[in-house]
């Protein structure tokens, strides 16, 4: 196994709380037709994110490259690194539930509550991660691995 | 939709994830007693510490920590409870990594990591936190469990 990369913790909140602002104004463009198609296209980009960040980890992540290069020269050196993989892991089921949304989304406005449903899922998801600091991605992977869906 | 009403499903949505947010963070790390616990048996769950299998428990307690790969704070309340033990002689601390053995997971119904059970010198939980716990909650459950022993 490879040994785990160490990240800085704030990194992952950080990327959360662009998302749960994201997500917020994925709902409300959804609830109104003439703007369903931006919320679309935004949960589309949002869908391209989170492959980035399931497949290449959230250091690579366009947030987490902001974070890098912008908000963390600002702030003092983070008390402990943290292992990369926990919120990479979160990335791959944000990908997932955000790919149904995407689906719905693409389906048309009839879907229209699939895509509320699914974007509400990450906006909480990504909303207790920023506000509260916990990784419900992370929770899941134990359930998913306890039931034999995943293997650890 | 009407503007106004849009505005509201977004504050309606915001409340509801900061009331969820604010309950887990009420019950996390805080210590449930648990009454007539079972008893942790040391060689089944084949511990190690410094990469030698634990034969002992602590003389007065044990900090039985679940942790696993994909969780945030296990290292955290790892340093934790590990500053802890060095305080306290009669207290032994134990890193349990469940990821490759989700038996346990199921054997002690692990639902979140960290979760860490406080044995008593017998080896029987005396209660059980789910999540990190602070400094403060174990010392307390320290103090109760010897409280509770020397009646």
């Amino acid at each position: 196994m490879m040994t785990p990369n160490k990240i800085d913790p704030r990194g992952p909140r950080f990327g959360a709380t662009i998302t749960s602002v994201l997500t917020l104004i994925v709902i409300y463009f959804a609830l109104e037709e003439s703007t369903y198609s931006v919320a679309v296209w935004i949960v589309a980009v949002m869908t391209t994110f989170f492959a980035i960040g399931a497949t290449l980890g959230t250091a690579k992540h366009p947030y987490g490259l902001i974070f890098k290069t912008l908000v963390r020269p600002l702030l003092p050196a983070p008390k402990q690194l943290e292992d990369s993989r926990p919120p990479k892991f979160a990335q791959l089921i944000g990908f997932v539930i955000s790919s149904f949304g995407l689906l719905f989304g693409i389906l048309g406005p009839d879907f229209q509550l699939g895509l509320i449903v699914t974007t509400s899922a990450t906006f909480f998801a990504a909303f207790l991660n920023a506000g509260f600091n916990y990784c419900v991605g992370c929770q899941i992977w134990l359930a998913l691995a306890r039931s034999g869906l995943i293997k650890a | 939709m009407p503007l106004d009403q849009r505005f509201l499903a977004l504050a309606g949505l915001v409340l509801l994830a900061t009331f969820i947010g604010l309950v887990f963070m009420s019950k996390s790390g805080r210590a449930r007693r648990i009454k007539n616990g079972e008893r942790v048996n040391l060689s089944a769950i084949s511990a190690t510490k410094n990469g030698n299998p634990v034969t002992k428990l602590g003389e007065k307690l044990t900090l039985l920590q679940f942790s696993s790969d994909f969780c945030s704070s296990c290292k955290q309340t790892s340093v934790l409870l590990a500053s802890i033990e060095k305080t306290q002689k009669e207290l032994l601390h134990i890193d349990l990594d469940i990821t490759e053995r989700l038996d346990l997971a199921r054997t002690y119904n692990i639902l979140r990591t960290p979760t860490t059970l406080v044995l008593d010198s017998k080896g029987i939980v005396f209660s059980r936190i789910v999540g990190a716990p602070k400094q403060a909650t174990i010392e307390a459950e320290i103090e109760r469990l010897v409280n509770d022993d020397s009646k």
